[in-house]
């Protein structure tokens, strides 16, 4: 399954080649034109029937994780994370290290932690990782210093709707790119799966600059806050409430004629859809508005659990719709934007 | 004073220039050689010359707020834009760019110095989400409420910052003689982090980029003491040539203007200083009573002495 392989391939932001490898060999059959930029960002050109106006999707292919900065000399990896990340979820992770060593993320033993320590969310200067190896030399002669390091998880289906993996944040949104890939639209299309979202919509900068669309639409992923006593609106979004359509957030605020367009052919046409509640977060769009002569943006993201942490958690539904939604955007744009 | 008044009546947040455009539009259209409008909502007009190329910047959005989330019982959440303060919100009466208008209030029962915005909601009088519905949607904007009026000597509005500066730019614009190519944007959002300028900055690449910003008088200008001059703002520091020679021809013309290096704020100019090449730019503005409170207060004899500093600039040398 798409999806399944794509959250399982390791690419933190910066590392991102063996993501965009497997991208370019599933899709260069359906690119009227497929090149990879000085960043890496890769680039598919779709014709369309009409060359009036220039649309880009954009999916991110970097996902949040670490890097190594110091080697101990017991053999432990000291390492800094890449993209943003809550460090509580580290502890006693498991991690793979330049795609080969498997390593799991360690603190001290809690009986033997000071009570000042146990209160106190642990550091990611506390924590180290244990890849089984006694001593620098031995650990030297597996791992080095900048060695990249990703999380660990197996993607799978649970429970009666939900998938559960690694880096759906933005495997998602480039899965719906693949899918999309398949057909043609009314205007030219440029499907981009930029690089280093992740520590700064680096990638969608340089990318929205060659291009110059008129029109972009960044699939994404969001938090989805539906956990236990969280008030409604601050939940974010809901869990199977739908492809969620982002009205404002602290990178971008999103086109409001094509936005609320799309929201109401959602609901005429039967597709899941609900707004973003919060206006916190940001993504490639916060970049890409500002290429050229400026780009009206729409930002579509599939809600999230546990989001830039080892596992979240999608419901298979809403997955569904942030493709059909997509789908909808670049079959009918030229009805939505004058 | 009439075009003020029209101007700060309108409801234009961050995001949603697009509900002030039209008034700007009729103004300046039949002055204009061009007029272009960008896909962020940046007003562009044009007025080709044949000295320098000179692009002034007034922003058309204000702060305020947006929908987020209709609850089941019909209480409206919202989040702030554009740095509105959370504070000045709880009692007040909002208005919606469509005009239904309503009260914010707290949920709970916290003070208003302890309130987040996720501690407010609007009650537009209306129960049940279905029926708040029909009025307000999720997405739509509000300011704070407020009666424009003015006396002989100052302008009381909800928003002069920057429809001061909107309409001391129309004004000047309409004045260009031809000596310079002028190119006065009425930018958009800058209030959610200068996107418009940094836009525009970049594919009009001017010589010379002046912004139009308000200043807070509680930064140490003062009301009535004229045309605010700026050195630098907290992001950049402005071009010394272009500083001096505003002061000469200030000077020259007996417009009061007083110098502002006090850095506590950011302004459009040090957004398109480094766009291309780099441009030699500077910032002038007026000083504002009660700054982004909702009730903000301007001298009008500071207005005229912003009109005629711009006009200045549009024809300089």
């Amino acid at each position: 399954m798409l999806l399944k392989k794509l959250s399982e391939l390791n690419g933190v932001s910066g590392n991102e080649e063996k993501v965009r490898e497997f991208i370019i060999d599933e899709i260069k059959a359906y690119a009227d034109k497929i090149y990879v930029d000085i960043m890496g960002n890769l680039i598919v050109y779709i014709r369309g029937e009409s060359s009036d106006k220039k649309i880009m999707a954009a999916a991110h292919i970097d996902e949040v994780g670490a890097i190594v900065s110091q080697i101990t000399d017991d053999g432990y990896l000291k390492f800094k994370t890449v993209g943003g990340i809550d460090e509580r979820v580290l502890i006693a992770k498991k991690v793979v290290v330049d795609d080969r060593i498997e390593g799991v993320i360690g603190i001290k033993a809690i009986h033997l932690q000071e009570k000042s320590e146990r209160d106190k969310t642990a550091s990611v200067s506390s924590l180290a990782i244990d890849i089984g190896a006694n001593s620098k030399e031995e650990a030297e002669g597996m791992v080095k210093i900048g060695d990249y390091i990703s999380f660990k998880c197996e993607f799978s289906s649970f429970g009666d709707n939900s998938y559960k993996g690694k880096a759906l944040d933005d495997r998602c949104g480039c899965a719906i790119l693949l899918s999309l890939a398949k057909q043609k639209y009314y205007y030219d299309t440029y499907l981009c799966f930029t690089v280093q979202e992740e520590v700064g919509t680096r990638g969608a900068a340089v990318c929205a600059r060659q291009i110059m669309p008129d029109l972009a639409i960044i699939l994404e992923n969001t938090t989805c806050s539906d956990v236990y006593q969280t008030p409604d609106h601050l939940k974010v979004t809901e869990f199977g409430g739908g492809a969620a359509l982002s009205i404002v957030d602290g990178g971008s605020y999103s086109d409001a004629f094509v936005t609320k367009k799309l929201y109401e052919y959602a609901k005429e046409n039967g597709i899941s859809v609900q707004y973003k509640r919060t206006t916190s977060g940001g993504n490639d769009a916060r970049s890409i508005q500002l290429a050229g002569y400026g780009v009206k943006t729409v930002v579509v993201s599939t809600p999230c659990k546990y989001l830039h942490s080892p596992v979240g958690v999608i419901s298979k539904a809403d997955f569904e719709a942030s493709e059909k939604l997509a789908e909808a955007f670049l079959k009918n744009i030229r009805f939505f934007a004058d | 004073m009439e075009l003020l008044e029209k101007l700060c009546k309108k409801v234009a947040i961050s995001g949603n220039e697009f509900n002030i455009k039209d008034i700007i539009v009729d103004e300046i259209k039949d002055f204009a050689d061009e007029l272009k409008i960008d896909a962020l909502n940046n007003i562009v007009a044009i007025k080709k010359g044949s000295g320098k190329k000179i692009m002034l910047t007034a922003n058309t959005d204000e702060q305020g707020g947006v929908v987020t989330y209709i609850e089941n019982n019909g209480h409206i959440r919202f989040s702030g834009l554009g740095k509105l303060d959370v504070q000045i919100c709880p009692y007040k009466k909002v208005r919606f760019s469509n005009g239904v208008c309503g009260v914010v209030c707290i949920d709970n029962k916290k003070s208003i110095g302890d309130c987040k915005f996720s501690d407010l909601y609007i009650d537009i009088g209306i129960s049940g989400r279905e029926n708040v519905e029909k009025f307000v949607s999720i997405g739509d904007v509000f300011a704070i409420d407020f009666d424009f009026f003015d006396t002989d000597e100052a302008v009381f509005a909800k928003v002069l910052d920057n429809r001061v500066g909107v309409y001391a730019l129309i004004d000047a614009f309409k004045n260009a003689n031809g000596k310079n190519s002028v190119y006065a944007v009425f930018t958009a959002q800058k209030n959610i982090g200068f996107k418009g300028a940094k836009l525009c900055g970049e594919y009009i690449n001017p010589d010379i980029g002046i912004s139009v910003d308000m200043a807070d008088e509680s930064e140490g200008i003062k009301c009535g003491e004229g045309v605010v001059l700026r050195a630098r703002d907290s992001a950049a520091i402005f071009t010394r040539k272009i500083i001096d020679s505003l002061k000469g021809e200030l000077l020259s013309k007996n417009i009061k203007f007083q110098i502002d290096a006090t850095a506590k704020s950011q302004t459009e100019a040090s957004a398109f200083i480094a766009s291309n090449n780099g441009v030699c730019v500077c910032s002038v503005g007026a000083a504002i009573k009660n700054y982004h409170t909702g009730a903000e207060k301007i001298s009008k004899e500071d207005i005229r002495s912003l009109k005629g500093a711009l006009e200045l600039i549009i024809n300089a040398n």
